[in-house]
């Protein structure tokens, strides 16, 4: 188990994804570059109000090649997707309070990018948003989701 | 400088919005574009004309424009710097009843649900809960479903069963795959008017409220029922600022040069004839005209595989077109339900007929029918409420709009010339009926168009088809307006469809433009700076 | 839309506010064009008022002035669109008994004039071969007096005189310089001895916006609209709306910032400069160097300004302008299946085909007592016209093998009839014509049109701000011509108040697509500025 926005972290993350053998099968063959953007909202003592944190995520052949973060915002240039969201719900969804669909139904997440691609690789995008949100272990060193 | 007979990297066929968006953004990414128009002005249904008298402008065709603030196309090519006004009017529409009651729809939903709660309290809980839902995942339908080429209807149930949205939401079901707009309603909602009005929204967004299918996308039409904006000016502004874009860019517009052919060499299109001769098009022609002037006039039947001509004589557009009334008013209406909501007299948009989801079976049957009712039903829509230099100070332009078959039962088209004028005074004549003391005094002129006459002057509204294409199940996503033309690309290389009769629909939308635009820039190896991630 | 500070703000956005900004932005400055009306251009107004497809140039319709005017050229408007025609027959008319019709042809066909002109007068032919020959010959030099602004005035100085250009115009055709004392009238009696081409002539001259065929010192109209014009008429591909396009285009290429549906309520001063206009919505916009108005004279100056602000003298003389001759244009549009065919084309099958056909004539006293109708506030007896059939020439302009007519009536100006009079012409009128043309041209029957309207001198006024509906925004009279055009202290395109410039029809030379009144405006604002003299192009002395 590592802490949020560690290291070990996102290494874990990149294990567990190329560890599940239905990822393997249904993800795509082709490169998607994906970013994820933490907001700092005020709640999350994660990330301060007014700061983000920017983390990569690289597929190809199938497999993580990469899952590592960024130190600053992706500057677009060879980017599939974009996944915005404010800490507290990406940090809810880490920790199993919060469905991710959920999350994107109800605008909590801003999604840039070709959408058709993701709803093509559906099956592949719902593996990947359980993994996320329902296998990973996270410490929670400053306090767990729900905030007070 | 150069003429039309040096050829240019991109010819675009028609100068409606979509062909002119496609040409400004192929121009701003630095290709040579000339856009050519059979008709004397540029913007195809961007089109407001002094039809009544001098100083009132009346908007023939385009009125609505629901996307503004949601298309990417406004932003990407600064079209508010390029000198289009929009105004957002505070009470979107309305409907009034024949027992004297009123509903309102406003751009504050908890003013629409206090209109509703007024017929029922149940309907405006549900309401809210709906409008919330729909908000949260407008934007991301919105850009799936209509800024993107189609994916098939089948990917998308698919994934929307895989992710279980089903379980997560209370309004996006499976089953909306089989549902009307009516059955989603009467699942939904208990009191008729109410669901008369959310019909009517439907309605004359070319969504005929019992077509089985079209519910799947009901939400995204409802995601927009608050977003309904007047171009300041007269709809026609919009052209002139895609011009400017043009221009600016470097294209060129042609008004009065009507395209003869698309020339084929080795079975790739390279050019038009005009009247004035051949224009090379060094890299591709888009036509934005509908299939049928594109694929069975332009094309030389030679050029074209049969089963695509074939696929061609069968896309069936709507059978319902629009007659209009077009009125130059001394003043602004005065509703005698206004004693019951007063706000219906800020109304822009005006349902006064359709009561029961009923009456649009009725509606549409005697359309069908081509039978036109002693009492109109009416769309009226009053501009001037929000913009009023559209006409002379203190007057008011007014627009009234009946569903209408475009061949009557008795005599077919050409039979419209001889009852067009006594329909129109029964649209007037119910319109008036609804005002304060019968609206005396309040018209000054008046002046109809037929369907025959809209398929005339615009002739890719095809049988007086505004959405170029019927919006039905059949005809939309992967399916429009066949299968092998649906993602933009024919089977001539070099020749796009960036028009109305592309996914998703006529409409002020920029899509079929912005995603022909998308296909060609992966074609042409372009650099797609207008969709940065 | 957030910028409200410019160089240059023009008022108005017809041909000449559009010329006047696309020529002062290459100039180099910041130029803003600000149009009232939702759609550019003014009085090049093309629009389908009849049927679907059919368009129809309800205001300017003649282009006679392309091939010398400089922003044709400079802009290189051509290959933005302006495409034109010349055709070859430029003028016919008709008779009801079917005699000979009279026939007027380009300038490079001056022969086949004299020998259409020799069916009646050998003499008139002969006459006709000897002006035309002249005329072209000067013709350059005449049209250079068009784009040259009136010298500046200042009281005290002695008054311009345009009747001294006018004499020596007379000296270059070899003409008694007493001619230009004489009435049109006058001149096409002592000139020409058939009734049938005085008839074409008269009505020639009136089209060309003469205040009247009888009042005396009026020669220059019988040199000008009858000898000079003849012969130089061009037509737009597309219908005269399409010149606006291509200025549109070349502002928009110029960097111009152009905003329609932004009518004035007024031009700013501080102290005696105009330093920006208001809009009627509310907006302030400042102009650094100058403010331009390409609209009328009063509207300019009682409107925007405010009389207030004006010296006595502009004052009296702005508002002693004298709008119209009184005689203005009504137009008709209908939508035909087929083009007229007149009994006269058995003598000449190509009065069909001529381009501006007057129909409803039967001698010259006809076209008299029509135009004495307009002096008289009365809508004339006899329902003449003359016409263009465009479509005969650009089957761009109507649907697939129909024609679109488009004409023009005299009618009295606007304020001599009530609205609802008006109403009663609008309804009435064309169906008289059209009777009256069947004598004419058989095939004129009802059942030929499709589609008909009729656009009143209260519609011109109301639509384009033509006061009276006078399309020459001033009548075109000798006391209101060249230096004395609007008035003496006003001809070289600007009054007492610093910064503020004319560039509309009520300066020299007046009504008409010339593009002249922007482009002499542009010229002295150059000098009053200390541009660089965008407007000299190689091989123009003018």
């Amino acid at each position: 188990m590592s802490a949020i926005y560690s290291d070990a972290w996102y290494d874990d993350m990149k294990a567990l994804i190329n560890g599940s053998p239905e990822f393997r099968k249904q993800a795509p063959r082709q490169r998607v570059v994906m970013t994820l953007e933490v907001l700092g909202d005020g709640a999350s003592p994660y990330v301060p109000q007014g700061q983000d944190v920017h983390f990569l995520v690289v597929l190809e052949e199938g497999a993580v090649q990469e899952y590592r973060p960024l130190p600053e915002r992706h500057d677009g240039k060879g980017l599939g997707f974009r996944f915005t969201a404010p800490a507290t719900v990406w940090e809810s969804i880490a920790a199993g309070g919060v469905d991710p669909i959920t999350a994107g139904l109800r605008g909590q997440i801003k999604i840039r990018g070709d959408m058709r691609f993701l709803m093509q690789n559906a099956d592949a995008v719902k593996i990947l948003v359980d993994l996320y949100g329902k296998q990973i272990s996270t410490e929670w060193p400053k306090g767990k989701p729900p905030y007070g | 400088m150069a003429m039309l007979s040096d050829g240019f990297d991109a010819i675009v066929i028609g100068a409606g919005h979509n062909g002119m968006a496609l040409a400004a953004y192929l121009a701003k990414s630095g290709l040579s574009v000339a856009v050519l128009e059979r008709r004397t002005e540029e913007g195809g249904g961007l089109c407001t004309e002094e039809v009544t008298e001098p100083n009132f402008l009346h908007n023939l065709h385009s009125n609505y424009h629901s996307l503004v603030g949601i298309c990417p196309v406004y932003d990407d090519l600064a079209l508010h710097d390029n000198g289009v006004e929009y105004v957002h009017p505070a009470v979107q529409m309305g409907s009034i009843f024949s027992d004297g009651s009123a509903l309102t729809i406003h751009t504050d939903m908890e003013k629409t649900a206090a209109s509703f709660a007024r017929f029922s309290r149940k309907d405006a809980d549900t309401w809210l809960r709906l409008f919330a839902e729909v908000s949260g995942y407008l934007d991301l339908m919105v850009r799936t479903l209509m800024y993107a080429p189609p994916i098939t209807l089948r990917d998308i149930t698919r994934a929307l069963a895989s992710w279980g949205v089903e379980d997560k939401s209370e309004f996006l079901t499976a089953r909306l795959r089989s549902m009307s707009v009516a059955d989603f309603l009467d699942r939904h909602f208990e009191n008729d008017r109410i669901k008369a009005m959310l019909a009517f929204h439907a309605a004359i967004c070319a969504y005929q409220p019992h077509v089985p299918g079209l519910a799947v996308t009901y939400p995204v039409l409802l995601g927009k029922i608050t977003n309904w904006q007047l171009c300041k000016g007269g709809s026609h502004r919009l052209a002139h600022a895609l011009m400017r874009v043009i221009v600016k860019a470097g294209g060129r517009v042609f008004p009065q040069v009507p395209v003869e052919k698309i020339v084929v060499e080795g079975g790739r299109a390279v050019g038009v004839m005009t009247p004035d001769g051949f224009v090379r098009a060094r890299r591709l022609v888009a036509s934005s005209l509908d299939v049928n002037q594109t694929f069975q006039s332009l094309l030389e039947p030679g050029a074209v595989p049969a089963r695509t001509l074939e696929e061609v004589a069968g896309v069936q557009y709507q059978d319902a077109s629009l007659f209009n009334v077009h009125l130059a008013m001394n003043g602004l209406p005065r509703y005698r339900a206004a004693a019951f909501d007063p706000d219906i007299d800020r109304a822009w948009i005006l349902n006064l007929g359709f009561e029961s989801l009923a009456d649009f079976e009725d509606e549409f049957a005697s359309v069908r029918a081509g039978r036109l009712p002693a009492v109109p039903r009416l769309n009226a829509a009053v501009n001037s409420l929000y913009d009023p230099t559209d006409a002379p100070p203190g007057m008011a332009t007014g627009l009234l709009r009946v569903f209408a078959p475009f061949a009557l039962a008795d005599g077919g088209a050409e039979a419209w010339s001889r009852e067009a004028r006594a329909y129109g005074e029964r649209a007037v004549e119910r319109w008036l009926g609804a005002m304060v003391d019968g609206g005396a005094g309040l018209v000054r002129r008046w002046i109809t168009e037929t369907p025959l006459e809209i398929s005339q002057k615009m002739i890719n509204y095809r049988y007086g088809d505004w959405m170029v294409g019927r919006i039905h199940p059949k005809s939309l996503l992967e399916n429009r307006p066949t299968q092998e033309l649906a993602q933009y690309r024919t089977p001539i290389p070099g020749l796009y469809l960036c028009g109305a009769s592309q996914h998703p629909h006529g409409y002020i939308t920029f899509a079929p433009g912005y995603n022909a635009l998308t296909v060609i820039a992966e074609d042409l190896g372009l650099e797609k700076w207008w969709a940065q991630v | 839309m957030s910028r409200t500070e410019f160089d240059v703000i023009v008022v108005g956005g017809g041909h000449h506010g559009l010329t006047t900004a696309a020529y002062l932005a290459r100039a180099g400055l910041e130029v803003c064009v600000l149009e009232g009306r939702h759609e550019w251009g003014g009085a090049l107004y093309t629009a389908e008022v009849t049927a679907p497809g059919f368009c129809h140039n309800i205001h300017a319709n003649f282009m006679e002035f392309l091939h010398v005017m400089p922003s044709f050229t400079d802009f290189d408007l051509p290959s933005l669109g302006a495409r034109t025609i010349y055709p070859e027959v430029q003028a016919g008319m008709p008779f009801r008994d079917g005699r000979p019709p009279v026939l007027l042809f380009r300038n490079d066909m001056i022969e086949e004039t004299a020998k259409n002109f020799a069916v009646y007068s050998k003499h008139d032919a002969e006459v006709w071969r000897d002006l035309k020959t002249k005329a072209n010959l000067f013709e350059p030099m005449l049209m250079a007096g068009l784009y040259t602004p009136p010298e500046k005035w200042k009281p005290g100085d002695t008054l311009p005189n345009p009747m001294l250009a006018f004499q020596t115009a007379c000296t270059m055709f070899g003409l008694d310089e007493e001619l230009a004392f004489k009435s049109v009238k006058d001149c096409v009696d002592e000139m020409f001895e058939s009734d049938e081409i005085r008839a074409l002539l008269y009505r020639v001259a009136i089209e060309f916006a003469a205040p009247s065929l009888e009042w005396p010192g009026c020669g220059y109209f019988f040199l000008f609209a009858c000898v000079l014009m003849p012969g130089c008429w061009r037509m737009m591909v597309g219908g005269t709306h399409r010149l606006n396009g291509a200025m549109v285009t070349a502002c928009i290429r110029e960097g111009v910032t152009m905003r329609e549906a932004s009518r004035v309520r007024r031009i700013l001063l501080e102290g005696h400069r105009a330093v920006g206009v208001e809009l009627v919505d509310g907006t302030r916009l400042h102009a650094k160097r100058s403010v331009v108005s390409a609209i009328s004279l009063k509207d300019t100056f009682l409107d925007l300004v405010g009389e207030d602000h004006l010296s006595d003298y502009t004052r009296r003389r702005v508002k002693n302008y004298k709008d119209g001759p009184d005689q203005v244009l009504g137009s008709v549009a209908m939508a035909l299946h087929e083009p007229p065919h007149y009994k006269s084309a058995r003598w000449d099958p190509r009065v069909d085909q001529a381009w501006y056909q007057v129909v409803g004539y039967d001698c010259a006293k006809d076209v008299l007592d029509y135009c004495r109708a307009g002096h008289c506030d009365r809508i004339p007896e006899l329902p003449a016209a003359g016409i263009w059939i465009n479509s005969i020439w650009d089957k761009t302009q109507a649907p697939s093998g129909k024609h679109n007519l488009t004409g023009w009536y005299f009618f009295p100006k606007a304020s001599a009839l009530t609205e609802a009079q008006w109403e009663e012409v609008r309804q009435t009128y064309n169906a008289r014509f059209l009777a009256l043309a069947g004598e004419f041209a058989p095939n004129m029957t009802r059942e030929n049109v499709i589609a008909d309207y009729l656009h009143t001198p209260l519609d011109q006024e109301r639509g384009m701000r033509m006061r009276e509906g006078d399309f020459g925004h001033g009548a075109m009279s000798l006391d209101q011509l060249i230096g004395l055009r609007p008035f003496a202290g006003a001809s070289h395109h600007s009054v007492e108040i610093e910064g503020l410039y004319l560039a509309g029809s009520c300066m020299h030379p007046g009504g008409g697509v010339t593009a002249a009144c922007g482009y002499n405006c542009v010229k002295v604002m150059c000098e009053d500025l200390g541009l660089p003299a965008v407007w000299q192009s190689s091989g123009r002395f003018y």
